[in-house]
């Protein structure tokens, strides 16, 4: 067996720009024109966009989860993960409009899918353009957590979504 | 890297590194019906056992020991300490920063722990857990106003966080609100959707691949029995532990016992069985015994549970089983609502290739292997050890589509040829009908009905076919009206009516008229048409008429008919209740000798009035249907032949008895289904026969 399937995590299209010039030291690397993709089970694969200021491994899951093992200070991940109609409009996405402007004080060493020693994170749901998504942000180094929020609102600010 | 591992097999879901082959050799020094690997599993789990695993299971040391092999089969076995870190994978530690599995904290469950719901989902590819297919990490979260603080689980070896990580996926239960720390994680085949309230966005972290627990089964090669059992929860799941090691059943299949039922699997299906049907079904040897396979997941407690060869079936507070072909038996006969009544213990083998299940009527169902057939027994004490059927009666229903069909049949049957005089009788319960069968046995005529006003045309037909000279026609215009009286003149030359408005005298007119003397009399109680019936076959057989009385006193007319009869002996037909001793005290001051059959009731009476009639064939009806008492009795006379009472859907006690005592060959039913079930039928053909 593999570990595979790496295909199925990062490829598909969520609609997703990231506008205008690339924030500085941010690669956003979107996943654009697969369309929606099913797997075998029946299972809708999430579309996602991955952003970070470091080099991302080439597999990666939704949440990163390969990428934060390598994280060192100063370096941020943002994940804008899409999901489906199903879920638009939900109570847990009832936020209307993914966050452009994160504070120093919403992030947490518990808001993490895997906690690791001096990473932060932030996840909020919401629905924006009648589509539902998750954004997930995990910073590394928490000396630099005031800058580090502010490249990663410079990333947001240029972030559009547009209706299906 | 690949490592083969030699001689035995395993397998992986490492998802990286370690593949095995599968290359059987000759085993040496031990015996051959166990592998390399079993061998091996046995033994370091008997290291393991001793203190290290504590209170645990041998099949979670087998597990444990299995896929620490199977993960990594040479470090294993130089360096056996590090099986833990085998079995529970990668980043197994709190420090490392994932969820600690469910089965870990929550006593060996695969579910989520109270305070804590389904939150979202992931999975994980091509894993061998799950034949090849993805296999599913469902995360419990903390339910909103639920508390629980973040700690480190203290599992063998997944020691990772609780109630630390403030994390959501987000596909399931989106109707509550917020994010809350993950309690635990739980694992699936089936996609969340299937199995919960989950949607089918799908997110993929195959980073995870090696992450495990202890508690959960082995990660390679799961049996579908296992993989079931995860999902349904494990030990939280309605089974309950597993309480012994998977093993095989017949035909290819495998079973497994746990605290709350049972297992099988075969084919493809898998489906378990639990609280009282699954405790029979182990009872039963489930898989390996008679009932073969579950064919549907039951919980609670039905009236009847399916198996691929039997079922059980719920009878008070037991449950019993039936297998095979006295099942098919069994079901096609109405189950516990059928005649037969719920089965009294489970079917099984009896001597010979006889097999046989006993119900609550009383009777078996019977099987015999060396023929397949099954037929219901009233008692298996005659069954030959070489598989020969014993004698049971043969039973011969004589029925039309109605009452006067079914008199018609009768008539055809006692009458081929035709008849030289017919009887008539009013069919809407004529009360002037109790002294006709015998006066019928002595002109040896049989007994048609009319309605007041009509002749039906089964009648008419019968009437034709015999051709008779004359037709009595016996009951006022209330039974018989001056039109049918006119119509039956049609029919035969020569037509009378005997009648008188008072029942008694109705009985001593059909007596003057069938009968010029008798040294016999059969007495009965004059509101009583079911006894003077049933005790028709008695006066036949003493050449005598039936005569009828009131309770308290013998009317004059009667004893004067007694003393024309030149009778020197009467019967009484009844209890005091009936016939009271005053009446038997003024026959015998009259110098008649009297005797008394009786019971404590009508149906005991017409028991105790069989013993007096010897015949190796009975007539069986109805009792509440009077058309078909006098067509009985019109049957019984014949012969004679004893007449016996069933109710529609049983067969009651002291009938049973009788038939059980007296061995008949032939039972003839008298009536319809709809007075004599096709049940109490089939009943009576599992009479044992002389």
């Amino acid at each position: 067996m593999d570990d595979g399937a790496v295909d199925d995590l990062v490829e598909a299209t969520p609609d997703v720009d990231v506008a205008g010039d690339d924030p500085p030291g941010f690669a956003p690397r979107p996943n654009r024109g697969r369309g929606v993709q099913v797997d075998e089970a029946g299972g809708v694969v999430m579309p996602v966009t991955h952003v970070a200021n470091f080099a991302l491994p080439a597999a990666l899951d939704v949440f990163g989860t390969q990428a934060v093992e390598t994280m060192t200070a100063g370096d941020n991940l943002v994940a804008l993960v899409e999901y489906g109609p199903a879920e638009v409009d939900t109570p847990l996405f009832e936020r209307q409009g993914v966050p452009r402007r994160l504070r120093a004080a919403d992030f947490s060493p518990k808001s993490l899918n895997r906690t690791l020693p001096d990473q932060v994170g932030y996840q909020e749901f919401a629905t924006e353009a009648g589509r539902a998504f998750c954004l997930y942000v995990v910073l590394a180094g928490r000396q630099a957590l005031g800058r580090s929020v502010q490249d990663v609102n410079a990333v947001l600010s240029t972030l559009v979504l547009e209706p299906r | 890297m690949t490592t083969t591992l030699a001689p035995d097999t395993a397998a992986t879901d490492t998802g990286a590194t370690t593949t095995a082959t599968a290359t059987p050799v000759p085993a040496t020094g031990a015996s051959t019906s166990t592998t390399w690997t079993e061998r091996t599993v046995e033994s370091i789990t008997r290291r393991l056992s001793s203190s290290r695993l504590g209170r645990r299971s041998f099949l979670t040391r087998a597990a444990l020991v299995g896929s620490a092999l199977a993960v990594d089969p040479v470090g294993f076995l130089i360096r056996p300490q590090s099986a833990w870190a085998a079995v529970c994978g990668l980043e197994n530690e709190c420090n490392q920063g994932w969820s600690a599995f469910c089965a870990t904290i929550n006593d060996g469950a695969n579910t989520c722990p109270s305070g804590s719901y389904p939150a979202g989902w992931w999975k994980i590819d091509n894993t061998t857990f799950c034949s090849g297919r993805a296999r599913y990490i469902v995360d419990c979260n903390r339910s909103p106003g639920a508390s629980c603080s973040c700690r480190c689980a203290n599992g063998d070896c997944d020691r990772r966080r609780v109630c630390c990580n403030n994390f959501r996926y987000g596909q399931c239960n989106t109707q509550v609100r917020g994010t809350t720390e993950v309690v635990c994680r739980i694992v699936l085949c089936t996609p969340p959707w299937e199995w919960g309230n989950c949607t089918t966005t799908s997110a993929t972290s195959n980073g995870t691949r090696t992450h495990w627990s202890s508690r959960l089964p082995s990660r390679t090669d799961p049996t579908p029995i296992t993989v079931k059992w995860l999902e349904l929860g494990l030990t939280g799941s309605v089974l309950g532990d597993m309480a012994s090691v998977e093993r095989d059943g017949r035909r290819g299949g495998t079973w497994a016992v746990f605290d709350n039922g049972a297992m099988g699997s075969r084919n493809g299906s898998t489906h378990y069985v639990t609280g009282p049907h699954g405790d029979a079904y182990v009872d039963r040897r489930g898989a390996e015994g008679p009932l073969g396979y579950p064919v549907r997941d039951t919980s609670g407690n039905p009236r009847a549970v399916r198996y691929d060869t039997g079922s059980t079936y719920r009878a008070g507070n037991d449950v019993w089983a039936m297998d095979d072909g006295i099942d098919d038996y069994y079901r096609n006969w109405g189950e516990q609502s059928g005649w037969m009544g719920a089965p009294t213990d489970h079917a099984g083998p009896l001597r010979g290739p006889w097999r046989a299940g006993p119900t609550a009527s009383g009777w078996w169902v019977v099987h015999n292997t060396d023929d397949g057939d099954t037929r219901p027994m009233r008692s298996i004490e005659q069954l030959d050890p070489d598989g020969v059927w014993p004698k049971t009666a043969v039973a011969r229903r004589t029925a039309g589509d109605n009452r006067w069909d079914t008199a018609a049949a009768v008539s055809q049957e006692t009458h081929p040829s035709g008849a030289d005089t017919v009887f008539v009788v009013g069919d809407g319960r004529s009360i002037h009908t109790h002294a006709v069968p015998a006066a019928a046995a002595r002109m040896d005529a049989p007994i048609l009905f009319v309605r007041q006003g009509s002749i039906p045309s089964e009648t008419r037909d019968e009437i034709q076919r015999l051709d008779p000279q004359r037709i009595i026609a016996v009951g006022t215009g209330v039974d018989i009206n001056r039109n049918v009286y006119a119509q039956l003149n049609d029919l035969a030359p020569s037509v009378d009516r005997w009648a008188d408005r008072r029942r008694i005298i109705t009985a001593v007119e059909v007596s003057r008229g069938a009968f010029p003397s008798a040294d016999d009399v059969v007495l009965t109680n004059d509101r009583s048409h079911r006894l003077a019936m049933t005790s028709s076959p008695l006066a036949a057989s003493l050449s005598a008429p039936t005569l009828i009385t009131s309770t308290s006193r013998l009317l004059p007319v009667v004893a004067q008919e007694i003393d024309r009869l030149g009778a020197n002996r009467v019967t009484i037909v009844g209890n005091t209740s009936s016939v009271s001793n005053d009446v038997v005290d003024d026959l015998e001051a009259r110098g008649l000798d009297v005797r008394r059959v009786s019971g404590s009731s009508d149906l005991t009476t017409t028991a105790n009035v069989y013993n007096l009639i010897p015949s190796a064939r009975i007539v069986v009806t109805e009792g509440d249907a009077f058309s078909n008492l006098v067509s009985a009795a019109s049957l019984a006379v014949r012969r004679p032949l004893p007449i016996l009472l069933v109710n529609e859907n049983s067969i009651p006690n002291p009938t049973d008895q009788k038939i059980l005592w007296r061995r008949p060959d032939i039972i003839k039913i008298v009536g319809h289904d709809r007075s004599v079930s096709h049940g109490v039928g089939e009943a009576l053909k599992g009479y044992p026969a002389l």
